[in-house]
């Protein structure tokens, strides 16, 4: 599994900070700078930087110039292929890395499989897409109180793990997408649980039944 | 409270006076947020009210969590809450915008809208502002038409790698010692 942020070391080697304002970057690298510059106090100070260097310099640094276009270039149009990523990497950004994310650039649809968690009864059904390159399912999240991360396991009915990791919860009300790669998983039953990270109390389990089409 | 503009870690105390409504955390937690939610924002949205629109929307909905819940078990996870909820507000609007059947692609999209960022949602203030077209000034002829062309005039990088003899790494270069000098100027204050 890839890692879902950035180390500081990477950032820095890879001068991440600054292909991030020269938009250089793909949408799944972003994301991974993103995720880790939040956190990191160093660079939140080399982007809130550079955010100040991108404002000053939209105005003519020679008087009397005349601004060609009135917003900066990436801001002007997004393209459903970019949208589409994000909608994915919010999905990946909560739980699955998908590598084929990186070469996708052209436009998805997700429609996600709704999974509640269960307490008893039947598993859901889910049917696994034939041809497509991941399976997005949309999980309710009803831990109360809601922690500020969820630790994630998905496992066969043999226990076999097929994924694992650490995930920042989604807002109250909102559902966690999740985005798992196909060949990760093929004909057979699945329990997917969330629990608190920080080790307090409440499991959310979610159980389906995957059949190939 | 330290300036919002320079290097900063969260403590339990800061996220509790936070979550209280301190009306000075939180004028630091807006103020310090603001560009690093307007990086991401300006690439995805297509116009500054909707940056804008996004930016408050983030804000409210993470202190309105943070009042409900009574706080953060992990006060470091801040900024990554702050990320997180983000997403989430973007993902809303791409869902929204994609019921309304709204043209996202590139041959048909709609006109941008045509204004400037309001002088509301400028982060610097004008005096800042001023240091920082100052310290710019300072640049090498080349260099201050390099940033010209990337920031104001929006040329296409290949365009002006092409155009001005430097490859893409030279503009890298170049943004980093133009955000020291930002940054000198800001520390100068």
């Amino acid at each position: 599994m890839t890692e879902q942020t950035m180390r500081h070391e990477q950032a820095v080697a890879s001068r991440a900070a600054e292909r991030y304002l020269l938009d250089e970057m793909s949408e799944l690298e972003r994301h991974r700078f993103e995720a880790h510059y939040f956190s990191c106090p160093e660079c939140a100070e080399d982007i809130r930087v550079g955010v100040a260097l991108q404002e000053a310099a939209s105005e003519p640094l020679t008087p009397g110039q005349s601004k060609p276009n009135a917003w900066p270039r990436p801001l002007r149009l997004v393209s459903l292929a970019a949208a589409a990523a994000l909608v994915m990497t919010v999905g990946y950004q909560s739980l699955f890395v998908i590598p084929e994310l990186q070469s996708m650039a052209r436009p998805q649809a997700l429609a996600p499989v709704v999974l509640r968690p269960v307490s008893r009864g039947a598993d859901t059904p889910i049917t696994l897409p034939a041809g497509a390159s991941f399976l997005s399912m949309s999980l309710d999240v009803n831990l109360d109180p809601l922690p500020s991360e969820l630790q994630y396991d998905l496992a066969t009915d043999q226990g076999i793990v097929v994924a694992s990791g650490r995930v920042a919860a989604p807002a109250p009300g909102t559902p966690l997408l999740l985005l798992v790669p196909s060949k990760a998983l093929s004909a057979g039953r699945y329990a997917l649980t969330l629990r608190p990270a920080d080790g307090s109390a409440g499991t959310l389990a979610y159980r389906f039944v995957a059949s190939t089409e | 409270l330290p300036s919002s503009s320079t290097r900063f870690e969260f403590d339990a105390t800061y996220v509790e006076q936070l979550t209280a409504g301190d009306p000075e955390v939180e004028r630091h937690f807006t103020e310090y947020f603001s560009a690093l939610l307007v990086a991401k924002l300006r690439s995805r949205l297509r116009s500054p009210t909707l940056v804008e629109d996004a930016k408050q929307e983030t804000f409210l909905r993470v202190l309105t969590t943070l009042r409900m819940k009574g706080g953060l078990s992990s006060p470091g996870g801040l900024g990554a809450f702050v990320n997180s909820v983000c997403n989430n507000v973007l993902f809303e609007l791409y869902r929204s915008e994609s019921k309304l059947s709204l043209t996202l692609d590139e041959e048909g999209a709609p006109e941008p809208e045509a204004i400037e960022a309001s002088v509301e949602s400028r982060l610097l203030s004008s005096e800042d502002r001023a240091r920082v077209r100052q310290a710019l000034e300072g640049l090498p002829a080349k260099d201050r038409t390099l940033i010209q062309w990337l920031f104001f005039e929006e040329r296409d990088k290949d365009q002006i790698c092409t155009e001005l003899g430097v490859d893409r790494e030279y503009l890298r270069v170049l943004v980093h010692r133009a955000k020291g000098r930002v940054k000198q100027a800001l520390a100068a204050r």
